[in-house]
């Protein structure tokens, strides 16, 4: 029986450990990936039976430490990037980008950031898993080409600056707690501005770092310009990671009359993201800009579902469930839409054509893949949407369940003209386009996620318990 | 103008969000839990003993970035580019009386740091600059370059790894040194190699340059 300690410190001594050797020997660099990034996966499924776990590293607790928590809400997800980094580095798009000197390194280094940042319970060291995640997803957006260049130095700046104000925030948690582990910090019981201030801090950089509107400008050029594994990476789970952090900060260090009372702003930011990202994936010409707007729309289920989570672990389990749908699906469709990109020679969304009975595959992850976006049963997204919708009509917010309903809509109107490309003949093919076998796992993954409702509320559960 | 509307209100908004916070009281801070557990460390610089001991991890994860930013910056630069060197005669007799001086005083900084202001990182940063002298006259250490300038890079994190590894085989748990004997020990040994590390780091990204055509070009 592995301990705790072991199996939580190889959450990031493995992948960490791969990114070296994968720096150090470059020739090997691309196998040490696709292998790490499945070992890492399988290291994760097997965590699932430590769910409650919390270690305190180098043997000193809170608040002289830094502790790693293993719970329900870490869970699914380390089990998306999980998923995620093992499907997208064995997908030909993955393999491709793996071959550029250097991207290997960088894309365990990622992960391994990740997985940290999933585990980590301390306010500090949250913020320097946040650097390496930002400055590996940076590195793999410029490694997208030329014209990535620019798109990935801005993404940069963005970064940083979401950085600075989050640790900005982190300063004042300590100076009025004398804490920085985020449950003692929500146990310090702060209000008024000592506990305003540092809150509106952390979360406007989280909020730069998570692409979410108003500040979304980054978001469409980066992910558009990186290669396409990559993107899969940026808008599936590394746009999460912010997110995921400012779950953890309203929810463990902030008391829930805190958030209670910044419910609507946060309603009012998710349904402006929801606006804002239909919007421009209307006004797309390009198939990946398409994709990359619509992951500013899904964005916005986050704070809009914070908007709901005072005192309410369902709105927390509609989140998680809406993170780990669209982070599958949008996986799956950024490397379908790599197939249909390499079929057809160009991703101009008006003259995309059917790529043919070979990339069968690829058609069903992009099918399947806008089932769960759109959140049609029996998909993850569906459950998103049900869960949400029945949180926040017990709070008497009947309004949100026509809402959503609308936001399916709205999502299969956008998502049309991707999928219309798939009926219009004539017909070419492209013997070098990969069948995509991998998109479609991700995105049947998304869809089977419809069922994991009985195990998401166990999971909550769990997190519930000390 | 939007944007610079937004920019004002935010930092307008920023700046009351200060004020408000530094009138408030604050509360102790962890010197006196620090203090009392310092000797179980093995260092009596309290600095050290957070960045090395009681937030090893964190540190760990620091030197990771670095490491990161050599791995970001090969990865956009593959061919490293150096300056046309200052041949001179006084940057050569500079960098040949000030290289040494440099070591010294690194090695100085690095020893000093369990017990006074010093450490890995103020060492490599000084060890960067004596690397840089070396680039900027033209005489680059053979062992900055390809595998072994990619080991230097990494060695820092790895050290780490190893370290947190190794006394997990005597106490069950990443990073928990047994006793403040082999505390010192093992604490020395990777802010040495860390120290070494972070030079070698630093010195690459000075000589990072991409070169024609590659991304991180024609950036506005």
């Amino acid at each position: 029986m592995v301990s705790p300690d072991a199996a939580l410190a190889a959450l990031f001594v493995l992948p960490l450990t791969g990114a070296l050797a994968a720096f150090a020997a470059p020739r090997a660099a691309a196998a040490l990936a696709i292998g790490v990034s499945w070992a890492n996966a399988a290291l994760v499924g097997g965590l699932y039976g430590m769910v409650g776990a919390r270690i305190a590293l180098g043997g000193h607790a809170a608040p002289l430490g830094v502790a790693l928590r293993l719970d329900g809400l870490a869970w699914p997800f380390l089990a998306l990037a999980g998923a995620l980094f093992a499907f997208a580095a064995s997908a030909t798009a993955g393999r491709a980008l793996l071959a550029k000197p250097g991207a290997a390194a960088l894309w365990l280094t990622l992960l391994a950031g990740l997985n940290a940042l999933f585990v980590s319970a301390d306010a500090f060291n949250l913020y320097i898993t946040l650097e390496v995640v930002s400055l590996a997803a940076v590195a793999l957006t410029a490694l997208g080409g030329p014209a990535a260049g620019a798109p990935a130095l801005r993404y940069l700046f963005v970064s940083l600056g979401g950085s600075i104000f989050y640790l900005a925030g982190v300063a004042f948690f300590y100076r009025a707690t004398g804490a920085l582990d985020i449950g003692l910090i929500g146990a310090a019981g702060l209000s008024g501005p000592a506990l305003a201030a540092p809150l509106a801090l952390t979360t406007l950089g989280l909020l730069l770092k998570a692409g979410a509107a108003p500040f979304h400008f980054w978001l469409p050029p980066a992910h558009a310009a990186a290669a396409p594994a990559a993107s899969a990476l940026l808008s599936g789970v590394v746009v999460k990671a912010a997110l995921y952090v400012l779950i953890r900060l309203w929810t463990d260090a902030a008391p829930p009359e805190a958030l209670d009372a910044a419910a609507p702003v946060f309603r009012v930011l998710g349904l402006a993201a929801l606006g804002v990202g239909a919007l421009g994936a209307f006004r797309a010409t390009r198939l990946k800009a398409l994709i990359a707007f619509s992951t500013v729309a899904q964005i916005g289920y986050a704070p809009l579902a914070l908007g709901f989570a005072a005192g309410s672990p369902l709105a927390v389990q509609a989140l998680v469930a809406f993170m780990a749908a669209h982070g599958l699906a949008k996986g799956a469709i950024f490397l379908a839409a790599d197939g249909l990109r390499r079929a057809n020679g160009h991703d101009a969304l008006d003259s995309l054509a059917d790529p043919g009975s070979r990339l069968g595959p690829t058609k069903g992850a992009i099918g399947l893949g806008v089932v769960a976006l759109m959140g049609l049963p029996p998909s993850g997204g569906f459950l998103a949407k049900w869960t949400l919708a029945e949180a926040a009509t017990a709070q008497g917010h009947w309004w949100m369940a026509p809402l959503l309903a609308g936001a399916a809509v709205l999502t299969g109107v956008y998502m049309l003209r991707l999928v219309s490309a798939l009926v219009r003949a004539p017909a070419c093919a492209d013997g070098d386009a990969p069948r995509g076998w991998s998109a479609l796992a991700l995105a049947v993954a998304a869809v089977a996620l419809g069922f994991s409702g009985p195990m998401l509320s166990a999971l909550m559960l769990a997190e519930a318990a000390p | 103008m939007a944007a610079a509307f937004l920019g004002g209100f935010i930092a307008l908004a920023c700046l009351a969000l200060f004020a408000a916070v530094l009138v408030a009281p604050a509360a102790p801070g962890l010197e006196a839990a620090v203090a009392a557990a310092l000797p179980e460390t093995g260092v009596t610089n309290p600095v050290t003993g957070v960045l090395l001991d009681f937030r090893g991890y964190d540190t760990l994860l620091e030197v990771a970035v670095i490491a990161l930013a050599v791995i970001g910056a090969a990865a956009l630069a593959p061919r490293e580019t150096p300056p046309a060197p200052l041949a001179g005669p006084v940057a050569t007799a500079a960098a040949a009386v000030l290289a040494p001086a440099i070591v010294l005083f690194s090695g100085y900084l690095l020893w000093t740091g369990g017990a006074r202001p010093g450490g890995a990182f103020q060492a490599g940063a000084l060890l960067a600059g004596g690397l840089v002298l070396l680039e900027i006259t033209g005489s680059r250490p053979w062992w900055r370059r390809g595998l072994s300038g990619r080991l230097g890079a990494a060695a820092g994190t790895a050290a780490f790894l190893i370290a947190g590894l190794g006394v997990m085989a005597a106490t069950g748990r990443f990073l928990d040194y047994p006793g403040p004997d082999w505390g010192y020990a093992v604490i020395l040994a990777i802010e040495a190699v860390a120290a070494v590390s972070v030079a070698v780091a630093l010195s690459a990204l000075f000589a990072a340059e991409p070169g024609d055509g590659r991304p991180g070009e024609g950036a506005p």
